[in-house]
């Protein structure tokens, strides 16, 4: 699960570099990336599916949801794979 | 004539020197405290780049190295360009007796130059491009540089946004069966076929804008808005719109809203054994079915025939152009001006300056964020359906273009009673007495949902107006899943004026709109029956979905 989370605040890091100095953290909500939108969810949505056995569905890369909310559904998913 | 300064930058930043002549030392004080904060940022930064070459254990100490001081170097940048950022939004927003307009205008233009400055579009202060530069040993930015070549030899100077080799249009998108069962020179019907046993009598007959192509509705199958009415047992029709050329030069608004709204609505009637329909128009195909029943209101119906709509919707649709939000500031006179003389030469308004001005309005992540990844970062571009669709441009003939500028954005006349007269009567809102749905996005830079909503107290039929969550697009292509995160507000909206007091008086709900609108529909569907057959004899199939228009380029 740590491992998730930590791939996934690289990858926040990564693709939203202007994000500065805001910390990244379970309870940041994916609306608090500066000017992120749907091309924003897109890019995650692709960072995700390179790093990660599945694809996670734009409709879940809203606003509201939380990288420790997102790191969770990961860590199911990888879990039920063989 | 084509004039200089077609967007009024120029005159607004003249209006801005003006608001603070008066005011020197106000702006002496602004422009040292911005002094003050660059240092103040300069020496934390510089003093953060020391203290890390102190050991953090006790251990031995480490020199900063090349590394840290790029890492340093970049930070310092985007703090720089924030503290920037932050002085000029002030600059703007507290100009003293600056008219409104001016103001919104210069904040939208400076947030372009904000934007196009950020320390993450230049490699030196984009400390992420410089680390895959190194692991990589130069690889990405090679591989950046040679797609960013590529693109601009190939006509896309702001690089692509996706892989265009991804998806091809009736293989891995717009692959719902069916058949086109209608074609004139403007547009393809395009009936699918049904997925239940029994169907609704009342068909829904879908108005797609004709900027971009008809298949947002009808992406990858996970995504299809046609799918999921078909599974809700609806029988659907869709406009395919032919991409303009110079041939179409003349083509007018009119003709878009009576040889292809209202011949759609005909051709999906009649397939439906002379059943009244659910209409809904999207973004400028919302507009046309706007002004289309406006105009189907004015003179009673033929003897003995119903009134060919029985409830209407739009997605993302603005009648009421007074705040058409950012993309106001890119269609001004002068800019309609400019935009006529160019459609002059070639009978139409070309894909490229949409897509650019599009890109425009979200210029952070459709220009910049994406030039970053496939430039910067050497990154392939996304494969995305949304993406794929968003690409597919298309263009506007001349006629209708330069109708729909003028008289729609500048002079705002189809809200004004009996202003505008198209297909030979004058235009009336006020006189549409059938049910509405009308759906904004929250985070809308085409339609700004406010805007959307000014339809509510416009028309005197009942309405129910739902917003959603996320944008133009996301907002609407919205299919529900378990796992959503996204929201909506919904509820009775007629003769309401004020957006935000119905906002106040409304709970979110998680989830899609989609099964709200489902539920509005079934009120008007009739009890299901035996399906009807694909095409008629009046109308038979032509050509199986998704046709021949939405293939040309």
């Amino acid at each position: 699960m740590n491992e998730i989370m930590e791939k996934i605040k690289e990858g926040i890091l990564d693709l939203f570099p202007e994000i500065g100095e805001v910390p990244i953290t379970a309870e940041m909500c994916l609306g608090d990336i500066p000017e992120y939108d749907s091309m924003a969810a897109v890019n995650l949505q692709t960072f995700l599916e390179e790093n990660f056995p599945l694809k996670v569905s734009l409709d879940m890369l809203a606003a509201e949801m939380t990288l420790g909310e997102l790191a969770s559904y990961i860590a199911r998913f990888v879990k039920t794979k063989p | 004539m084509v004039t200089v300064d077609p967007f009024g930058i120029y005159s607004a930043m003249m209006d801005l020197c003006r608001a603070w002549e008066r005011f020197p030392w106000e702006l002496a004080r602004m422009q040292a405290d911005l002094m003050l904060k660059l240092q103040e940022a300069t020496t934390e930064e510089l003093r953060r780049l020391l203290t890390s070459e102190e050991p953090a254990d006790g251990g031995e100490p480490r020199r900063a190295d090349f590394f840290d001081m790029l890492k340093s170097g970049a930070q310092l940048a985007r703090r720089h360009h924030s503290i920037y950022e932050d002085w000029l939004r002030n600059l703007i927003d507290g100009a003293p007796g600056l008219q409104e307009k001016q103001r919104k205008r210069m904040l939208f233009w400076t947030r372009q130059l904000i934007h196009s400055i950020s320390p993450s579009n230049s490699f030196w202060t984009n400390f992420s491009a410089i680390r895959r530069f190194m692991d990589s040993n130069g690889e990405s930015l090679a591989r950046g540089l040679q797609s960013f070549m590529k693109d601009l030899r190939e006509g896309h100077p702001l690089m692509r946004m996706v892989d265009s080799r991804a998806f091809k249009v009736g293989r891995d998108i717009a692959t719902t069966p069916g058949a086109v069962v209608f074609r004139n020179n403007l547009m393809e019907v395009i009936q699918y076929e049904t997925a239940t046993d029994a169907t609704y009598p009342v068909p829904v007959v879908f108005i797609q804008p004709w900027i971009n192509k008809f298949y947002i509705f009808d992406l990858t199958p996970p995504m299809s808005f046609v799918r999921y009415l078909r599974q809700k047992g609806f029988t659907v029709f869709i406009i395919s719109w032919k991409n303009p050329d110079a041939q179409m030069r003349d083509v007018t608004f009119d003709d878009y809203m009576l040889s292809g709204a209202l011949q759609a609505i005909r051709v999906a009637g009649s397939i439906c054994r002379d059943a009244p329909v659910h209409a809904a128009g999207y973004c400028i195909g919302g507009t046309a079915l706007s002004a289309l029943m406006a105009w189907l209101n004015r003179e009673p119906c033929e003897p003995g025939k119903p009134f060919p709509v029985v409830d209407w919707t739009l997605f993302s649709t603005l009648v009421d152009f007074s705040e058409p939000g950012d993309i106001g500031f890119l269609v001004t006179r002068k800019s309609v001006e400019w935009i006529e003389a160019m459609m002059k030469e070639t009978g139409y308004l070309s894909e490229k300056f949409i897509e650019l001005a599009f890109r425009m309005l979200g210029s952070d992540s459709l220009i910049w964020r994406n030039f970053m990844n496939g430039c910067l970062y050497g990154l392939p571009p996304p494969k995305s359906d949304l993406l794929y669709w968003n690409s597919d441009s298309t263009r506007l003939p001349e006629a209708m273009c330069s109708f729909y500028l003028r008289e729609f954005y500048l002079n705002n006349r189809l809200v004004e009673q009996d202003s505008l007269h198209l297909g030979g009567r004058p235009i009336d809102l006020g006189r549409i007495r059938q049910p509405l749905y009308a759906v904004g996005t929250q985070i809308d830079h085409i339609c700004p949902w406010k805007s959307t909503f000014k339809v509510c107290d416009k028309v005197h039929g009942p309405v129910r107006y739902v917003l959603s969550s996320d944008g133009h697009i996301a907002g609407i292509v919205n299919p529900p899943s378990e796992m959503s995160r996204r929201k909506f507000w919904a509820g009775e909206a007629g003769g309401e004026a004020d957006s935000d007091r119905w906002l106040s008086c409304r709970e979110d709900k998680r989830g899609s709109w989609w099964e709200d609108w489902t539920r509005w529909l079934q009120a008007r569907s009739l009890s299901p029956g035996e399906p009807p057959a694909l095409g008629s004899l009046k109308y038979p199939p032509l050509e199986k979905a998704p046709g021949t228009y939405v293939q040309e380029p």
